[in-house]
């Protein structure tokens, strides 16, 4: 893994503009996810074009819990990526 | 022509970067992937917008878990390409 140390401040600087644009593709590839996702769970029938009462709260539940599953994930990656670069004790 | 930089940036710098980039680039895949991954497995129902306790847990393994997976496959497929170039890993990452 390249660490940050490694990079002159300007590389630093290029780096972090180049995470921030992959900040915002994120966000919509997130969004398309949770909407993958939670239609595939909430809707099941197709006899009405409209989305009902209950699949649009089953929707809102779904995407409440998609985005505490993301934030979640996030501590326990963070979690897994420092266990893996600490050195180990003996 | 920069004489006030500190540094000599121009002699490797670029592939540095790239390589921080592209090292960025492949977490945040793999986290997505990950993250969805997760909700396919962990959640079973929409009775509450909250995580239950049971999915909570359940999250917390299937992260440690996919990320085990992923090392495991990582190190094979290292493996594999290692025996399909005998003649030596050129510019492979």
């Amino acid at each position: 893994m390249t660490s940050l140390g490694e990079l002159s401040v300007r590389e630093q600087a290029e780096l972090m503009k180049h995470v921030d644009e992959l900040q915002a593709k994120d966000g919509v590839k997130t969004f398309h996810n949770v909407v993958y996702r939670c239609y595939d769970h909430c809707v099941a029938s197709l006899r009405s074009s409209k989305l009902d009462a209950k699949e649009v709260a089953c929707l809102q539940r779904c995407q409440n819990k998609y985005m505490r599953l993301h934030q979640r994930a996030g501590l326990r990656f963070q979690e897994y990526q420092q266990q893996r670069n600490a050195p180990t004790p003996t | 022509m920069s004489w006030f930089s500190k540094e000599p940036e121009q002699q490797q710098g670029p592939d540095k970067v790239e390589m921080a980039k592209t090292e960025v680039e492949m977490m945040t895949d793999l986290y997505n992937k990950m993250v969805d991954s997760c909700f396919s497995k962990c959640i079973a129902n929409m009775k509450e917008g909250d995580l239950s306790v049971g999915e909570m847990s359940c999250v917390d393994r299937c992260v440690h878990k996919y990320l085990s997976a992923q090392e495991v496959v990582g190190s094979k497929t290292k493996e594999m390409e290692a025996s399909m170039m005998p003649n030596g890993p050129q510019g492979g990452s």
